[in-house]
């Protein structure tokens, strides 16, 4: 700005010297975040992407050595009936858990802007706690609610008298397992998005639905014509974070189910553990795994790409 | 400490291969005069501390300047620890790993050839943990204890439902089980038998003369829909259904807290078990028994489980670990183990064990292991024979059916490429 103002002067050698710093200094104020990334994600990435056209069974893990198998591993895997089994059902369930997340968040979220205050605090910090309780643990505290022997919800039901529930098994059924997964991924994800989407309702001024009320809009319309439409960034944030979370579900289903049923809940990345850690098929597993990442990375970008022209 | 650095660097992989190749004489002399650190993984529960301490003071006695240290591992993700450490400069020299564990390690080339190594009692081994610790006739593991299962009851409930004479044969054990399982109230079990519990079931098809599959030269056949096969797990379900009210998708697990809680009067069990849950509820300490297993005819062929004791192929103390093994597995301390409780290694042995540890190895003599195939550990990865019970023992197939599926799966995974 100032340049056009004021007569350019002739460069002198501090000038130069100081442009030339200005175009190194945003580099090396770069570094330590690019050194971070490439360490942790980058070179992971590589590495499992170059695994993927290799061998990378147990003896070749003990020796170090690298065979290179080309499109072996791509092919096995797309010929591989149990993949074909266990993509649908991971994009189901993750479906099912992104939907069923947005619609309890959203009453939630709802729910705290209408609360009292006292309301509201014990429901935020009850939320907090769930959020901040490790997936481990809730996934291990799901396993023994639900245990056929000594769980509380047999014990409960059976108490009640709704059912004579003293051994029912809620892991051996395929539908009723996955019906458990469902509600401990819920469980975990909806205090997030709750507490995302009341952070966007405050936002909205309130005058916009005090005009719809006077108007003679009931709360349903109102919510989807004018809170819904404002709040809509924030719903494309939840939804993208929500399917990649819920597809790569693993320790939910590891230490529950493990799979179970009959294989029956195995999902992605429970077949990825399988196949690599559990079977030493490094290569195999690192093959689904680049699928995986860049059937998430498909599916994102497509999202987020329509939902840029709808905002246009 | 860089010149080795630099040295095994320069080696690289190839290093695994020579000691593999050579065993002794190359990977072991060069690095072990001077301090030496010998480290030692071992499994939880295995030897206990006591006897830990005196085997090392007794190792490092007689190896000035050698100093053992004991790193004691959780079961459960075991073989994680074990593949990154097995694929690091510095493994540990010697391994403690479970009898189904050793082959496909020692097929993948990341454990020690034994083979022409002297161990004590070595012609008397337990069978069933020697064909563990072997892989194409070549010795990998050595037997380090076994370990079987046996029927745990409680004496109190066996007494209120007016039993006395332990069965010696499986009608015995249902009546008792269904007498038992009449005295108790509707949550009540004789016999808690979980439906994917594996190696408690198996024997029954051994028991009949069944076996879980064939080798004939380089192909395998599954076996389990063979007629001695089913009619042994036919022998199973009926047991099953008639005494347990185990859910059928569980495993093993719970067992020493139902029966603790008095929820069953009997379980098939490891008979450290006795121990353990006397220990946790004392006022059960003198009310636990056991018997072996009984079957159609005489006791029932067991699944010898236990351990073996293994090298790293990449170790560079090769003559120290196979000096401390062999002080591990020898006379004088497997009989101090065997008054612990854990089974030796040798039925020469047998003098030394008393009371369970006693009817354990009685047991041991007829026993049985899973198929010495490397691809092995894929159809046990993939649930295949604990699906198929769970199937049987939920009613969700026959005994055909599931047998039947079960042997294509494993026809499938054992002749894979």
């Amino acid at each position: 700005m100032t340049t056009t103002l004021a007569p350019p002067e002739p460069p002198t050698a501090t000038t130069v010297a100081l442009a030339k710093k200005r175009q190194i200094t945003p580099y090396i104020l770069l570094i330590p975040a690019t050194v971070v990334v490439f360490a942790t994600l980058l070179y992971p990435v590589g590495r499992m992407v170059a695994l993927s056209f290799q061998r990378g069974n147990l003896g070749d893990l003990i020796a170090r050595r690298t065979v290179w198998v080309g499109l072996d591993n791509y092919r096995s895997v797309l010929t591989d009936p149990v993949f074909w089994t266990v993509l649908p059902r991971t994009v189901g369930f993750a479906a099912v858990c992104v939907a069923l997340t947005l619609i309890v968040a959203t009453g939630c979220a709802l729910l705290l802007q209408h609360a009292s205050r006292w309301a509201r605090v014990t429901l935020s910090v009850g939320m907090v706690i769930a959020w901040a309780t490790p997936v481990l643990i809730g996934a291990v505290i799901f396993k023994w609610l639900f245990d056929a022997e000594f769980g509380v919800v047999n014990w409960l039901l059976t108490a009640s008298g709704l059912c004579d529930c003293g051994h029912r098994s809620w892991l051996g059924d395929q539908w009723s397992a996955f019906a458990v997964l469902v509600s401990i991924v819920v469980w975990g994800a909806v205090p997030f998005a709750a507490l995302s989407i009341y952070a966007g309702l405050l936002t909205v001024p309130p005058e916009l639905a005090e005009a719809a009320r006077v108007d003679g809009a009931s709360a349903s319309r109102i919510f989807w014509r004018i809170t819904f439409p404002l709040l809509r960034p924030i719903y494309a944030i939840l939804i993208v974070l929500s399917v990649i979370w819920d597809t790569k579900v693993f320790p939910q289903v590891w230490l529950t189910t493990k799979g179970g049923p009959y294989q029956g809940t195995v999902m992605l990345g429970v077949y990825i553990y399988q196949k690599g850690i559990v079977g030493s098929q490094f290569g195999v597993a690192s093959t689904i795994a680049v699928l995986m990442t860049v059937m998430l990375l498909g599916l994102s970008w497509i999202y987020i790409r329509a939902m840029r022209e709808e905002a246009r | 400490m860089i010149k080795t650095l630099t040295r095994r660097r320069a080696l690289g992989a190839a290093l695994a291969a020579i000691t593999l190749g050579t065993a002794a004489a190359c990977g072991g002399a060069e690095a072990e005069d001077g301090p030496a650190t010998l480290n030692v993984w071992l499994m939880k529960d295995s030897a206990p501390d006591a006897v830990l301490q005196q085997v090392n003071t007794e190792f490092q006695n007689a190896h000035p300047g050698v100093t053992v240290s004991v790193q004691i591992l959780e079961w459960d993700g075991r073989d994680v620890k074990w593949k990154t450490a097995l694929a690091s400069d510095t493994p540990p020299d010697v391994l403690e790993m479970g009898n189904t564990d050793v082959l496909a390690y020692a097929a993948s080339g990341g454990l020690t050839d034994l083979t022409g190594r002297e161990f004590e009692n070595q012609a008397t081994w337990l069978q069933g943990l020697t064909e563990a610790g072997s892989y194409e006739d070549k010795l990998y593991g050595v037997p380090y204890y076994g370990g079987d299962r046996v029927v745990i009851y409680r004496k109190d409930l066996w007494q209120k439902a007016g039993l006395s004479a332990e069965p010696t044969t499986l009608a015995e054990l249902k009546a008792a089980g269904e007498k038992l399982q009449q005295s108790g109230g509707a949550d009540f079990s004789g016999l808690y038998f979980p439906g994917r519990y594996q190696y408690a079931a198996l024997p029954f098809l051994y028991d009949t003369g069944g076996v879980i599959a064939t080798r004939n030269g380089e192909k395998w056949a599954g076996a389990l829909s063979s007629p001695q096969a089913q009619a042994g797990l036919t022998n199973w379900a009926d047991l099953v259904k008639a005494v347990s009210k185990a859910p059928a998708d569980t495993d093993e697990t719970n067992l020493p807290d139902v029966l603790a809680q008095g929820r069953t009067g009997m379980i098939i069990g490891q008979a450290w078990m006795v121990g353990s849950i006397g220990k946790e509820h004392p006022e059960l300490a003198d009310q636990l028994a056991a018997f072996p297993v009984p079957g159609t005819a005489g006791p029932m062929p067991v699944f010898l489980g236990g351990s073996n004791l293994a090298s790293a192929a990449a170790s560079r103390h090769q003559d120290l670990a196979y000096d401390w093994i062999k002080l591990m597995t020898g006379t004088k301390y497997q009989t101090v183990l065997a008054q612990g409780g854990l089974l030796p290694n040798s039925t020469s042995l047998s003098g030394a064990v008393t009371g369970i540890t006693k009817i354990q190895m009685d047991a041991a003599a007829k026993s049985w292991f899973t198929p010495t195939s490397t691809k092995w550990s894929d159809v046990d990865n993939a649930q295949v024979l604990m699906d198929m019970l769970q199937s049987i023992a939920a009613g969700d197939a026959t005994v055909a059916e599931a047998t039947k599926k079960a042997d294509e799966q494993i026809n499938q995974m054992l002749n894979a490429a």
